[in-house]
Formats: structure tokens, C-alpha cells, sequence
């Protein structure tokens, strides 16, 4: 293990210098060229098991952390709904857990789309169905939400009877077998109840916390129906990361492991990385910038939609280096991540594409930003220091910042991913 | 056998020569030097030879103008056959795909209700919330085996007056409760929790709640037509018959009405049809059938909501909308309940106060142009999936049986894209669509009788074949016709009646083993 260590921590040491060569060299520059100038070609650091034991520690580490963020909120949540009365401190106190949960699990999106519990129904069901919908589906139908709440009774405490009326078309969206139906739990429905409609584009949603109260309408059936689906979330986290947990047997992590899927899984890695970048990442959450139309801003109810962006960053980052960090610069662990299986000629400047894209968008907003373990006053030179909902129009002086990160995930950190995987015998499909 | 036999069979003299040798194409240099200084001083006006074209562009790129059999969508092919076949961009995309991932993320797009927060304005009557659930992977809807289609996913019923037509566009006038289309779904009543069987809301505590315009149903228990094999055997074909119900807020069941089920066709090639020319198109077209062949063709000249005049139109089963622009956005629009640029009122009939009153939770259009324009791109640019098994001795035997029956009158085999501005991947492209993009009287048996601009109620267009072979992989069906009632390729032909009833017997004539290369032919598009 500590020979590893030395390793990757000399190829990380050149890679560095090696960016910052080619960034010097300026557009243009050609990365092989640059390595063959300087005669380097680091071959790969890492085989593939070892590879795949990381991506698997990985994951566990980070749904771990996802579902503990989870649960402190649930915990918050289940103090909050016992008070008939709560207060705007007791409603900021839950923003601030969530934001702080959001950004955990965003960290785990870099797992989707690779035949894992995430969002595989063979591999892993939540109540019955697919996981990954139940946690993060979007857009919200509020409507129904507020519909459900209305006329659920005393039902809203279960979760089966909420599970039950996604599809009812009585709430206000439609009941269709084939497709995404009525997002009633998850994320996104938690934050509308903390936040509201946003119908600003200077702030967020400003739900006042007598929302809350007995002695308002549906009070008590919003904070319990906030409840209920808030325990549900942590709960169906923690049935993910049991599926990646080292110390269960049976689980999708063994068959992961196990020698004669070696290939396969790590082909599933790559498609899964490959699609998230062009389809998820730099695509449907990315959409707005060219519909310039503020309703496509996927966390529109809290305005954190810029940490959407930051941490699905850091989530990729994570499995290219193989180092968990959450707080940028801070690596809470470390051992070879996908870029340990390329040699230094085959990286690209895939590192430097990620970061940057990352790095474009500064978690910067007080009013729902300051408990973010990103937020900071001070925000690099060209980096977007707006609301996301004013920049999505073209109109915003910052606008251009957002197309260029579409560009650049979508479209260049998408082609070098994939020639990356097809330089060790590995096909991306689009 | 190699596929070159392949490659040469099944081009009749209607029909370019596909992938001619560069030989020939030195060989008559001379001439096309003649053609492109026409085409350069007459400014390219219709009528100068495509093949003239492509041949210039061949002598200045190096490449054949036509890759051969397989590249059923020119160079845009795509060479893979698995549920995906049908949801890739085109293979010489020359752009960075960013706009077509933009596309293709609104068009799988689930919208939500009006006065939503995010992608809102579905409804507030509609069939569907997004492209997706009727083009399940970019392919082919389908009818229920019987029963209602609320739940069904990939049809839905056109609707208008009998015996009029609108005098300045020339095209079908909507029902005064329940416009062009049967919209199924409403977003929703407050309570009860479910409709009653009037479709009636009562109680409904909000402007925001949108009941349904009714519903229809299906049943294959109509008359059936039996079809008789020479070689001995029996066909039996089900007609399918629909029943209505309709929602008492707006006015209840229409004294009379036209109908015509639609299925929801696939999504590939749709850019390379749009730039087939239109003297390619005229040049087909016979409506008196001069010929006498027994095959005619009519163009369906449509209204062009845009340009405000009358066009070709080339897109839908009657051929009856103009542009993908204008079919898109009509989508939108009577599908899912989306405004648009082109179409920015939403569609609720006078008599549909709760429609009107809950059309404005959301601000008209509801997407912008350039949602709009991404999504068109993107179905311009979806790839057409490569024919496969071109080596087997029975398709090839097929492609040679499928022009002896005369199929290929309307299904032209090989088709020479013209020039698409800003899109060279569209551009001068053979492609093998097998389709004609006319109109044709296809017998009382399919008939619909709804007329729709210059279609009569027998008439539909004939639809483009390529990736026939891949819905049963892509969409787990195989529900034919514009209406879905073949199962199957055999009785898909079997339907075929009016002027298509020669190259029907003709298939009837043939052998068992015949009939099937045949469709093994059809199978490998």
C-alpha cells in the first residue's frame, strides 16, 4: 500500500507540473506532443482490481457520508415536527442540514449509469422500485405535493401511502406506466417544503415558518409529510451504501469485486463516467443555458443550483484521482483512481478539464450558500459569482461562463474521456 | 456471396445507380462541369440534376457519393443494433454536440403542470408529458391490445368537423368543444381524488385543475378482411373499432365527427426526409397516374403556419405538416400542452373555461426559440441505424422480389438528399429511406375518412421503412400502419389495398419461401 502511495503521489506531482507546461504552451499546445518533448510516459500506476477495490471503498465512503448527512437532517427534521410552533431560526437550521446533505450526495452522482445500486432495479430496489428516482428526480410538481398534503390526512405520515399516489393523476401531474411520474419524494421535494416557490430571481423561495405551525392550514400535515420523506431518504441511502459495504456478504459490491467481471466492471465505469458527462452533468442540468429560461434551474426552490454543478465536479474528480475530498484541496483519503490505469501519455488533460469545470462555479451566496463546505467571499477571476437563475439568461453579464463549462464538459472533457477510455481498450458509447 | 450483388440489385431506371464506380464518375466529368456552371449562374434554382452534384462533390473530396447498401442513412449511419438504434446522433455530427444534447434532453424531458416552478405548462389538457413516452426510444407507439388508451403509450386520435375545410388554410377545422385533437388527460381535479365518470371535477376547489376532454377505447371485434395466399393459406386481418367518451364540462359528445388514430412514428432520419428536394419529390408525384401503372401519388399541399402560405408538406401520416420546425412545435403544443414561438396560445376551445382559466399558470410561450430550435436540431440529427444481413442469400433474393412486386413504386429504395444549409451532414447524402413522401388512395379498408388538407380520407403517405427491422429490438412491438393494427410485417403488407393492390396480390402470389425472403428483406432495413 505505501508503494502505491509514492506512486500516485509522483504521478500526481507531474501531472500538476505537467498542467501547468501546457497551460503555458497555450491553445493549441497538444498534450503528447508536450509529453513527447519532454520525453515523459509514466506507464499506469495501477491494475485493475486494484482500481476496483478503490472505486468500491469509494463509493462506500461516500454514500456513507451521504447517508450520515442525511440522517442528522432526518434527526433535525423529526425535532422540527414535533413542535407545533417552529421557528424561522428552527426552518434555517433545516436549510442549512440539507444544503449540507445535498452536497454529500451530489458527490455520489459520479456513480450513476454504471450498472450500480444507484439506479440498476436488478441490483438494488427501493420500495419496490429503482433507487436513484426516489432520491432525485426532477422537475417537481408542487402542486401535487401541496394537493397530497391538502387531502392526505392523516395517511401523509406513511411513506407507502405517498409511495402509493405517485402517478395519481388526481394530484396534478400524469399517471403514465412507461414514464417518470409525479416526483413526490426526494431531494427536491424536501426543499421545496423548506423553501417554497421561488418566484424571484433575486432570491430564494422565502417560505415563512408559520408554514409550519398547527394553528396554519396543513401545518402539521407538512411537517409531517417533510418528515416522512426525509427518514425515507436517509434509510434508502443507507440500503446503497450496504451495497458497497466491505463487511456484508451477498452484495452487489462482491460481484463487483469478483475476478471474472473484472473487465466488465471497469467498462461499466467508463460508459457510466462518459454518460453522466455528456448527458447528465453537461447536459440536462446544463439545458438552460441554452433555453435561457430561469424555470430550468434544476435547485430552483434554494438557489443552491451552482453546488449542483461543484460537486458533481468533485464527485467525478474523486473517481478520476481516487482521492475522497469533499472540501476543495482537503483529501479525507486517498489510493488509485481511474487515472491510475492510463499511463501519463493516455491522461489527456482530463484533471485539468474537471477541475476547471468545477472551479468555474463559486459557492458564493449568503442568504442559502453559507453552509455549504464551500462557501467562501472570495471568488477566483472569471468564475461565476451570480445566481444561477440570473446567469442562465443571456442577458447576465455572466452568461458566458456557463456556456463555456457546457462546452467544456459536454463537449471537450466528453471527447477526452473517451478517447481515454479507448486508448486502454474501453468503448464510450454517446 | 459477397454484398456487392447486394448493392446493385433493386435499382430500377427510376432510380440513381447506387455507388457507381469513380471510373464512371471521371468518365463524365466533361458534363458535369456544364451542370455545376449551371447550377452556379442559374443560382442553383430547382431542377439542376442532384446526381450532378453529388458527382462534383465526389471528384472534389475523394470519397463515393454513396457508402454503400448498408448506410441506409448516408454517411450519418449508425452501425449498431441494440434498444439504442435508434437514439444516437449521426455518425459525421460536424458540430460539438451541444445543441443536440440539449435537444435530446428536452425531448425526454418530463414537463409538469402549469404555474409549476420548473419545466412547467404541461396541459392543461394533453396526451402526454414528454416526447419520450410516445417515441420510447426515439422509435415507434403503439395502441393498447384493446381497451382504453389513457394508459397507452404512443397513440392518439386526430379530431375535426365533417365536410369542412378552414378556407384560408385548407386544412381540417377543429371541433368547437374539443379542437384537432382528443386531449385524454387534464392536470388534475382537487376531489374527488379521481374523475367521475362524466370526466366532471366536482368539488374542484381551484382554477389550476384541468379535467380531461374525454377518452377512447379500442376493440378488435369490428369486420375483418381475409386474405387469400395462391400457394394456399388464409390471413385473417382485425379492424379495429373505437368507441368515445367525452367530458360533459365542454359540451359533451359532438353531434358528428371525423377521427383518425395516429400512432407516434420513429424519430430517426427525419432530418435527411426534410432535405430530400422538392423537384425530387414533384418529380414522383403522378396524380393522374399518366403512366397508368396504377399507382399515382399526390402531393398534400399544407399550410405553412410560419410563412403564412400553402407548401408541400412531407411529415406526418398524411403527409399533412410542412417542416420539422412546424411539426415539432405542433407537438408541443397538442400532445403535451406547450406553447411555443409558432404556437404560443394554449389550446383550450372557447367552451373550455376551466382550460382557459388554468392556461395561464404559466407564461406563453412556454419554451423559448431556442428550446425550440435545439429540439429540432436534434431530431434533425438522429442517426439512421445501418441495414444488416445485406449477404443473405434471402435478403437479397427479398430486395429482388420486393421491386418484381413493384413495392418499390412508393417505397423508393435510394433517395439523393439536396443541400441543407449550415448542415452538411444532411447534405448530398444517399440515403435509403424507402419512402416516396406522397400521398396514395390506399383502399376503403384503412380509410379513416378524415380528410386532412389535400388528403382525401383513403389517402395517407407512404412512411419511410429504414430501421423496420430494429422496433421489435428497440420498442419489444411490432404494431403496424398508422394506427398499429398489423402485427407484424405480414400483415402490414396485407393491409395494403387501393393503389397498392397490385403490389399486394402480387405478394399473394408468391411462394411461402418467397414471401418469406421478402420479409426478411424488410426485416434487415
Amino acid at each position: 500500500m505505501r508503494n502505491i502511495h509514492t506512486k500516485i503521489f509522483s504521478i500526481l506531482f507531474s501531472m500538476t507540473l505537467f498542467s501547468s507546461l501546457i497551460s503555458c504552451a497555450g491553445p493549441g499546445s497538444d498534450n503528447s506532443a508536450a509529453a513527447a518533448l519532454l520525453g515523459l510516459d509514466i506507464p499506469a500506476s495501477a491494475t485493475k482490481p486494484q482500481f476496483l477495490n478503490r472505486y468500491a471503498a469509494l463509493a462506500f465512503e461516500s454514500y456513507t457520508q451521504a447517508e450520515l448527512d442525511a440522517s442528522n437532517l432526518s434527526a433535525a427534521v423529526d425535532t422540527f415536527d414535533s413542535n407545533t410552533n417552529p421557528s424561522a431560526s428552527d426552518l434555517t437550521n433545516l436549510r442549512n442540514l440539507w444544503v449540507k446533505a445535498r452536497a454529500s450526495y451530489l458527490i455520489t452522482e459520479g456513480f450513476r449509469f454504471s450498472n450500480g445500486p444507484i439506479d440498476n432495479d436488478t441490483v438494488l430496489q427501493c420500495d419496490g422500485t429503482e433507487c436513484e428516482g426516489l432520491l432525485n428526480a426532477w422537475p417537481l410538481d408542487e402542486d401535487a405535493v401541496d394537493n397530497y398534503i391538502a387531502n392526505g390526512g392523516n395517511s401523509v405520515t406513511s411513506f407507502a401511502s405517498i409511495l402509493a399516489k405517485i402517478g395519481d393523476t388526481s394530484l396534478g401531474g400524469e399517471a403514465d406506466p412507461q414514464a417518470d411520474k409525479i416526483v413526490m419524494t426526494g431531494y427536491h421535494p424536501i426543499e421545496y417544503l423548506l423553501w417554497g416557490k421561488d418566484t424571484s430571481n433575486t432570491t430564494a423561495g422565502v417560505r415563512p415558518a408559520s408554514d409550519f405551525a398547527d394553528a396554519t392550514t396543513n401545518g402539521a400535515r407538512r411537517r409531517h409529510y417533510l418528515k416522512t420523506i426525509t427518514n425515507r431518504l436517509a434509510v434508502h441511502l443507507g440500503l446503497i451504501k450496504d451495497q458497497w459495504d466491505p463487511a456484508q456478504t451477498g452484495n452487489f459490491r462482491e460481484t463487483f469485486l469478483d475476478s471474472a467481471n473484472v473487465n466488465t466492471s471497469v467498462g461499466n465505469i467508463f460508459q457510466g463516467l462518459g454518460s453522466f458527462m455528456a448527458g447528465e452533468w453537461g447536459g440536462e442540468r446544463l439545458t438552460g443555458v441554452i433555453g435561457e429560461t430561469q424555470e430550468e434551474e434544476h435547485s430552483c426552490f434554494s438557489d443552491t443550483t451552482k453546488a449542483d454543478f461543484y460537486y458533481d465536479a468533485q464527485g467525478v474528480l474523486n473517481i478520476w484521482t481516487g482521492n475522497y475530498s469533499i472540501q476543495k484541496g482537503v483529501n479525507i483519503s486517498s489510493g488509485p483512481g481511474l487515472s491510475a490505469l492510463l499511463s501519463f501519455k493516455q491522461q489527456g488533460a482530463i484533471q485539468s478539464e474537471i477541475e476547471s469545470s468545477r472551479n468555474l462555479f463559486c459557492i458564493n451566496l449568503s442568504d442559502t450558500e453559507s453552509a455549504d463546505p464551500n462557501f467562501t467571499s472570495s471568488c477566483a477571476s472569471g468564475s461565476l459569482t451570480h445566481r444561477f437563475d440570473q446567469a442562465i439568461s443571456s442577458a447576465d453579464s455572466q452568461h458566458g461562463i456557463l456556456v463555456n463549462v457546457q462546452r467544456l464538459i459536454g463537449s471537450t472533457l466528453n471527447r477526452d474521456f473517451v478517447a481515454a477510455a479507448a486508448a486502454i481498450g474501453f468503448s464510450v458509447a454517446p | 456471396m459477397n454484398c456487392d450483388k447486394n448493392l446493385n440489385i433493386g435499382s430500377g431506371t427510376a432510380n440513381p445507380e447506387p455507388n457507381p464506380s469513380r471510373r464512371r464518375w471521371t468518365r463524365t466529368i466533361p458534363i458535369l462541369v456544364c451542370i455545376l456552371l449551371n447550377f452556379l449562374y442559374c443560382g442553383g434554382k430547382e431542377g439542376t440534376d442532384p446526381l450532378g452534384i453529388a458527382a462534383i462533390i465526389a471528384s472534389q473530396t475523394g470519397i463515393a457519393p454513396d457508402p454503400g447498401e448498408a448506410f441506409s442513412g448516408g454517411y450519418g449511419t449508425r452501425f449498431i443494433s441494440n434498444p439504442t438504434s435508434f437514439d444516437t446522433p449521426v455518425v459525421n455530427m460536424s458540430s460539438d454536440g451541444i445543441q443536440f444534447n440539449t435537444g435530446n434532453n428536452f425531448f425526454n424531458r418530463a414537463w409538469v403542470a402549469e404555474g409549476n416552478s420548473a419545466s412547467a405548462g404541461l396541459g392543461p389538457t394533453f396526451n402526454t408529458s414528454s416526447c419520450q413516452n410516445c417515441h420510447a426510444g426515439d422509435g415507434r407507439g403503439a395502441p393498447p391490445d384493446s381497451g382504453t388508451l389513457f394508459n397507452s403509450v404512443g397513440i392518439l386520435i386526430r379530431l375535426s368537423k365533417v365536410g369542412v375545410s378552414d378556407p384560408t388554410t385548407g386544412g381540417p377545422v377543429g371541433l368547437d368543444s374539443f379542437g384537432l385533437q382528443l386531449n385524454h388527460k387534464g392536470i388534475g381535479c382537487v376531489t374527488p381524488l379521481a374523475y367521475d365518470s362524466n370526466f366532471d371535477c366536482t368539488g374542484s376547489t381551484g382554477p389550476n385543475f384541468t379535467p380531461p376532454e374525454g377518452n377512447a377505447s379500442v376493440s378488435y371485434t369490428g369486420a375483418t378482411v381475409v386474405r387469400n395466399y395462391t400457394s394456399g393459406g388464409t390471413v385473417t386481418l382485425n379492424t379495429p373499432v373505437y368507441s368515445f367518451s367525452w367530458n360533459v364540462n365542454f359540451g359533451g359528445a359532438p353531434s358528428s365527427f371525423n377521427f383518425s388514430p395516429r400512432t407516434a412514428p420513429m424519430i430517426p432520419g427525419l432530418g435527411l426526409l426534410e432535405a430530400i428536394p422538392e423537384s425530387t419529390i414533384l418529380g414522383w408525384a403522378d396524380p393522374t397516374d399518366s403512366d397508368s401503372d396504377g399507382v399515382s401519388g399526390k402531393v398534400n399541399m399544407v399550410w405553412d403556419a410560419k410563412n403564412h402560405k400553402k407548401v408541400l408538406g412531407r411529415f406526418g401520416w398524411k403527409a399533412n405538416e410542412p417542416s420539422l420546425f412546424q411539426q415539432n412545435q405542433g407537438a408541443f403544443l397538442g400532445d403535451i400542452g406547450i406553447t411555443s414561438p409558432l404556437f404560443s396560445t394554449d389550446n383550450c376551445p372557447s367552451t373550455q373555461t376551466q382550460c382557459l382559466a388554468a392556461a395561464s399558470g404559466t407564461a406563453d410561450p412556454e419554451i423559448t426559440a431556442s428550446i425550440a430550435e435545439s429540439v429540432n436540431f436534434y431530431t434533425k440529427l438522429v442517426a439512421v441505424p445501418a441495414r444488416r444481413n445485406l449477404s443473405d442469400p434471402d435478403v437479397i433474393d427479398g430486395k429482388v422480389l420486393f421491386s418484381s412486386i413493384k413495392c418499390d413504386a412508393c417505397h423508393k429504395p435510394l433517395v439523393l438528399t439536396g443541400n441543407v444549409p449550415g448542415l452538411p451532414e444532411l447534405s448530398y447524402q444517399y440515403i435509403k429511406p424507402y419512402t416516396d413522401l406522397l400521398l396514395h388512395d390506399m383502399g376503403p379498408e384503412l380509410a379513416d375518412g378524415r380528410p386532412d388538407f389535400d388528403a382525401d380520407g383513403q389517402e395517407w403517405r407512404t412512411p419511410p421503412l429504414w430501421g423496420l427491422g430494429l422496433i421489435q429490438e428497440v420498442n419489444g412491438h411490432l404494431k403496424l400502419m398508422h394506427d398499429g393494427r398489423a402485427n407484424g410485417i405480414e400483415e402490414a403488407i396485407l393491409w395494403h389495398g387501393g393503389e397498392a393492390d397490385t403490389a399486394r396480390t402480387g405478394f399473394q402470389n408468391l411462394s411461402l419461401t418467397d414471401r418469406q425472403k421478402l420479409i426478411k428483406f424488410l426485416e434487415s432495413l
